[in-house]
């Protein structure tokens, strides 16, 4: 069996042969315009929204939430001022990134860790997406 | 359900590899190299110096079960490889490695005998 999640990988593995092709960039991960990029998981009632945030401390990050988006701003500095590079292909500056949530999430109930450079925030089902069971008269 | 199937795709999935991003600047004590490896802790780094050749490698430990919540995606882990070629002025004693919020930064600390030295002008 073939499952949705093996045929993504692979999907995503076919998109990175077009993006080395086309680019020839080596960072593969973060597309310009599309940062910090982003996974969206689901189960049950939780959300997970993971973003990929290597060297952004998380004094600089915001999160909001926007109707049905969760807004994530934050800024990554430059450690190097002084000298010049032998080699750049590193990204810094500001950034916001709209991710829209699979499902309404009550507004009280949102946790964020950031760990190693990956922001993972947590949301609930609000009352109002979960499921509710319908009693035969 | 037919295991095989998984299991190749396993097998494709952790040979993949991500050549991260890198900068590097040269300073007056020696090479400043910095490697974007998001999902890396400290543990599952690995640099070596070899015939110069700086191997720079970072595990990332995946969670299977996350992939089955997968709503939406646009990046994949992979682990992390990338080899640099470094000059015989790099100290092979000199090289060290700090991880931080997912950027690995090495120190590649020149050869006394190539440092820059002042020589002082004597007054007569």
């Amino acid at each position: 069996m073939i499952t949705a999640s093996d045929l993504f990988t692979d999907m995503l593995g076919l998109r990175s042969i077009f993006d080395d092709f086309f680019t020839a960039t080596t960072h593969r991960y973060t597309n310009a315009g599309n940062y910090p990029v982003v996974n969206v998981y689901h189960a049950g009632d939780a959300v997970e929204v993971r973003a990929l945030v290597p060297g952004v401390t998380a004094d600089t990050i915001t999160l909001e939430l926007v109707d049905r988006d969760l807004v994530i701003k934050g800024a990554r500095t430059a450690a190097n001022e002084q000298h010049a590079y032998i080699r750049r292909e590193r990204e810094f500056g500001e950034f916001t990134r709209s991710v829209r949530l699979p499902i309404a999430v009550d507004r009280d109930s949102i946790t964020a860790t950031l760990k190693d450079g990956v922001l993972r925030v947590t949301l609930a089902a609000s009352e109002a997406a979960k499921p509710k069971r319908i009693a035969i008269q | 359900m037919n295991s095989t199937n998984t299991h190749v795709a396993e097998q494709n999935r952790y040979e993949r590899e991500i050549v991260p991003a890198v900068d590097i600047y040269e300073n007056e004590t020696g090479f400043v190299v910095t490697v974007d490896m998001p999902a890396v802790s400290k543990e599952n780094v690995a640099v070596t110096l070899h015939e110069n050749t700086l191997d720079i490698r970072g595990t990332v430990t995946a969670d299977e079960k996350e992939r089955e919540s997968l709503r939406y995606g646009e990046y994949a882990l992979y682990n992390y490889h990338r080899t640099f070629t470094v000059g015989d002025d790099i100290d092979p004693n000199g090289v060290s490695a700090k991880i931080e919020n997912g950027v690995l930064t090495l120190t590649l600390a020149k050869r006394e005998e190539v440092k820059p030295k002042k020589i002082e002008i004597a007054v007569h």
